[in-house]
């Protein structure tokens, strides 16, 4: 038995190591050519069209260069997991798609490739600057966006009109909403969603940043406790005392049946929300700004596709983010998934689509997330927070201070 | 009265069982892409079986069936020998260092999946088994869980047959094959039951340990259909799909192999 | 293959028989164990000291690592809400295990007293079984949605019962997720408990009847009893599985209300895999293995122990 368990640990060792792998560079190496692996989701719930669209991106980068070209579909489930643990083996894809809330994240391991080296003479004046503003970590850019999306109120019209209120003259300013979802509520609807068990970039944020306020920037300073941030604490808070959204708030991660059902006045949605209203057509709807406080602005994710530090192939990757993140791509992968592309010329695809075409109008509004490597680790801890406020625990002076107090022991480590 | 009582908790029951598994049914006739507020939202008004035309309609499905079965079918068959075998090791025969051996082969099983993940799947990158069958096979052959099922089963049993069989000048295998087996054929069928579930529901290894779409079993093939909201009917379709070779085969080990044996006739 | 030689009292010293008698009686176990433990070497083995020697190490995706000794154990043991975590999962194994064992037990006498359509019950409680998980959770989610038009809440409402929060409160959280398993899993309890009680001679059942034991007594005299295999194997894989609960958490409630639902996998999972932090979740799962370990000997001592029935 002694003997199994010795040859078990050199063989561990053994691994461990092989698993080991070389350092990034920080020179554009190499030529494109070879192979590559990409590795995209399912953007829509239609598999044949979006195996036609890679298809048609596929064969333009192939026009123009000499190498092949591999698109894997991976689920949507679990799939941080599956990225890192292939990382982790070096037998990952060399491109893949990130969000904003894992690019700080995977950049300040080294997990990333800088593709600055490979941006020199490459013109980015096309794409929109709130989606660039994601692709960055310290001064240095590592994917390329390829879509963007602003969320913004989705009003019920028949809601609208029960409440007595003009569908004409939707709500710009936060004391506009509380009237309205006061009125909401007053006939037995909901004012709004509203997911606790969720990302807080689609609950506290947004509210959080049109107060004026922020979490935590980029140098490391918590803000989550300043005025501004109580204000929106103290938002939340309100709307979950006065009913204007359900009582499961606290850890619901969906509120669909909900809006589907014609309960709601309103849900802070995107352009999903909107192809499921367009394809059910059961809801009479029309599309509101985001709200204002003391600044227009929203949450809007961004796309972006980003290629690891390991990958053998780092020119074809490179060159391959580039061209699929240019205007005739993005026209194609965003008239085919109804996201909005993060190039202006790209955005004339969205000329016979006006809901469409409005929401584009309001990516100038939006911003990521918190772009900070411990910004996933801290939501959990705003969320605790959150939750104990809405279960009248705490008051929102408190619940903030606490999240303040939780943020700074987290970036501190 | 006492019976009247007894088969109203037993309806009662039954119903909250079987509540889960009719919604899924029915919804699964509805072309719908959310839940909706209404308590019987499930209930089609207008029956379709879109969902599962949508699902049919790549040959992919087919595929998807065949890695499926591939990688039950042959954990299944393994692991009810081995465990047999190894269970009656275990419950019967004396050697050094028994107890130990069988808990630290407990033991293992104590770590959560979700980080042991990465070592597998490192060391199957180096044996370059991703995106094959292997991975998900022959890690799988044997489980202790059967072993030590068998075992408690077979500790009930008493020592006497196979002492009558040595004195008979039999050998261990043949006492195995002739004597043990046959008695255990009810907790055999269990483990069977049990490794086909396991086997056939398992998605998260094969999701990670395969990245080619015409590798994927049902669980991961379907989890691939899904865009990021998900899709209320193509889910309940799928999990059905999912559900009926399973408690099918259920029924069948259960009829054949477990009902009626008693120990009585084998003295 | 003569019978001469072998006289039954020998057989009990085996380091005095002969080889080929040795061999005879546990050819089974030299044939098929060795092998096993090549398999259980490779499978089982490496990974878990991989992930023991992870907990060591500042264990990096990609990138060097660095050996960092025992910083992360010390560390887990000043870290509130690992405690708080090991804590809701202790929480949930009283909530659920018991209750579990006690349904599959209750479940196989039913299917086994001979009841009307037995084969057909039996079905029926083993569906959640066969169910995918994500959607018997999906479906109990829903049916315990927080709101006025959640269905358990409307049900409750005819015994005037004022609506819940369930998974958004905090106190009951936990307790609806282990609704949630025990549904799940007592199919499983139930068909384990039914084979068990196939290998219980209907001798002593008649014999007990003849001496004119009522029904209680033969239970607790005679099946309780004799199930003792099969409640340390069902205790067992109850709890471990019971310590390792992370889905219906992940899929439901993400670890709220304040944490209330933040098991100790749960936890782990967020620590590797959204913090990337693998070295501190590799801890983690040390920290759980041995308490399941501890555990399970307790188990061991009090119902594990070898039944000498004959």
């Amino acid at each position: 038995m002694k003997k199994f368990s010795l040859l078990v640990l050199l063989l561990g060792f053994l691994l461990v190591m092989a698993a080991c792998s070389d350092d990034a560079s920080n020179e554009a190496e190499g030529e494109v050519g070879g192979e590559i692996t990409v590795w995209v989701h399912p953007y829509t719930g239609d598999a044949e069209k979006e195996e036609e669209m890679w298809d048609t991106i596929v064969k333009r980068f192939q026009e123009e260069h000499d190498a092949e070209v591999k698109i894997e579909v991976i689920p949507w489930a679990n799939r941080d997991q599956k990225i890192l643990t292939a990382l982790a083996a070096n037998n990952g894809p060399d491109v893949f798609y990130a969000i904003p809330d894992q690019m700080p994240q995977y950049a300040n391991e080294g997990m990333l490739l800088e593709l600055d080296p490979y941006l020199e003479d490459f013109d980015l004046s096309d794409f929109v600057d709130t989606a660039l503003v994601s692709t960055k970590w310290q001064d240095k850019t590592y994917g390329l966006p390829i879509l963007q999306e602003a969320y913004t109120y989705f009003y019920n019209k028949e809601v609208i009109e029960a409440i007595g209120e003009d569908p004409e003259n939707l709500p710009e300013t936060w004391d506009e909403f509380k009237a309205w979802a006061e009125k909401a509520k007053a006939n037995g609807f909901y004012a709004t969603t509203f997911q606790g068990g969720g990302s807080m970039n689609g609950t506290l944020y947004p509210y959080l940043w049109q107060a004026g306020g922020e979490v935590l920037t980029q140098d490391d300073e918590v803000l989550i406790n300043n005025e501004a941030g109580v204000e929106a604490f103290t938002f939340v808070n309100d709307m979950y005392e006065n009913g204007w959204i359900p009582e499961d708030s606290i850890t619901a991660m969906e509120h669909d049946a909900i809006w589907n059902s014609g309960d709601m006045l309103a849900v802070l949605g995107s352009g999903i929300t909107l192809s499921n209203l367009q394809k059910n057509g059961e809801i009479d709807f029309v599309i509101g700004s985001p709200l204002e406080n003391k600044e227009k602005v929203t949450y809007g994710t961004v796309g972006m596709f980003v290629i690891p530090s390991n990958t053998d192939n780092p020119a074809t990757a490179a060159e391959f983010v580039k061209v699929l993140t240019n205007a005739d791509n993005q026209r194609t992968f965003n008239e085919v998934t109804q996201y909005i592309p993060t190039r202006e010329s790209a955005k004339d695809i969205f000329d016979e689509q006006p809901y469409l075409a409005q929401l584009a109008s309001y990516t100038q509004y939006a911003l990521p997330g918190v772009i900070h490597p411990k910004g996933r680790d801290i939501m959990p801890m705003i969320q605790a927070e959150l939750q104990t406020m809405m279960e009248g625990k705490k008051t929102p002076q408190e619940a903030a201070d606490s999240a303040a107090e939780a943020i700074e022991a987290a970036v501190s480590q | 009265m006492k019976k009247i009582i007894k088969y109203l908790l037993l309806f009662i029951l039954a119903f909250s069982f079987l509540l889960p598994f009719l919604i899924m049914l029915l919804g699964s006739l509805k072309e719908i892409e959310y839940a909706l507020l209404d308590p019987f939202f499930w209930i089609p008004e207008d029956p379709s079986l879109g969902n599962y035309l949508y699902i049919f309609r790549d040959g992919v499905f087919m595929r998807w069936i065949f890695n499926s079965v591939v990688i039950t079918v042959i954990p299944v068959f393994s692991q009810m020998f081995l465990c047999a075998i190894l269970g009656y090791i275990f419950a019967k025969k004396q050697f050094p260092g028994r107890e130990t051996i069988f808990w630290v082969f407990m033991a293992v099983i104590m770590i959560p999946q979700q980080l042991l993940i990465i070592p597998k799947y490192i060391m199957f990158a180096q044996f370059e088994w991703i995106n094959t069958y292997w991975a998900l096979i022959v890690p799988e052959l044997w489980g202790i869980m059967g072993v030590f099922l068998v075992r408690q089963f077979l500790q009930g049993i008493p020592n006497d047959f196979e002492e009558a069989a040595y004195i008979d000048g039999a050998n261990d295998v043949q006492i195995f094959f002739k004597i043990i087996l046959p008695l255990s054929l009810p907790v055999v069928a269990t483990v069977g039951t049990f490794s086909f579930i396991s086997n056939w529901n398992d998605l998260f290894q094969p999701l990670i340990f395969m990245t080619q779409e015409k590798m994927y079993p049902v669980t991961v093939g379907l989890a691939s259909l899904l865009g990021k909201e998900g899709n209320f009917g193509i889910e309940m379709a799928g999990s059905t799909l999912s559900f009926i070779p399973t408690f099918l085969i259920f029924l069948f080990f259960q009829r054949y192999f477990t009902e009626g044996i008693q120990m009585s006739g084998l003295k | 293959m003569t019978l001469k030689k072998n006289n039954p009292n020998i057989n009990k010293k085996k380091n005095k028989l002969p080889f080929k008698e040795r061999f005879r009686k546990n050819a089974i176990v030299y044939l098929f164990l060795f092998p096993i433990l090549i398999h259980f070497a490779i499978f089982q083995v490496f990974p878990f000291l991989f992930s023991f020697v992870l907990t060591f190490m500042d264990w990096k995706i990609i990138g060097n690592h660095e050996w960092v000794g025992l910083k992360h154990w010390m560390h887990f043991f000043q870290d509130k809400l690992a405690w708080k975590a090991l804590w809701n999962t202790f929480m949930f194994s009283v909530y659920y295990i018991v209750p579990t064992m006690a349904l599959g037990l209750i479940l196989a006498l039913i299917i086994n007293s001979g009841v009307r359509f037995a084969g057909f019950f039996k079905g029926i409680f083993f569906l959640p079984v066969v169910t995918s998980f994500v959607i018997i959770a999906g479906l109990w989610g829903w049916l315990f949605r927080g709101t006025e038009s959640g269905l358990i809440n409307w049900i409750i409402g005819f015994f005037g019962i004022e609506p819940q929060l369930f998974l958004s409160d905090s106190s009951q959280a936990l307790i609806v997720l282990a609704g949630l398993s025990i549904l799940k899993v007592a199919g499983s309890t139930m068909i384990y408990y039914f084979a068990g009680l196939q290998s219980i001679p209907k001798e002593l059942y008649e014999a007990a009847k003849i001496d004119g034991a009522s029904k209680s007594k033969i239970f607790w005299k005679i099946t309780f009893p004799l199930l003792k295999p099969i409640h340390f194997y069902v205790a067992i894989i109850t709890t471990i599985g019971s310590f390792q609960i992370f889905d219906s958490a992940y899929l439901l409630t993400g670890g709220g209300p304040n944490y209330a639902t933040t098991t100790i996998v749960f936890y782990l999972y967020q620590q590797g895999f959204t913090n990337l932090n693998l070295s501190y979740a590799a801890v983690l799962s040390y920290a759980l293995f041995f308490i399941i370990l501890i555990v399970s000997l307790i188990q061991r001592k009090y119902i594990g122990k070898d039944t000498a029935i004959y």
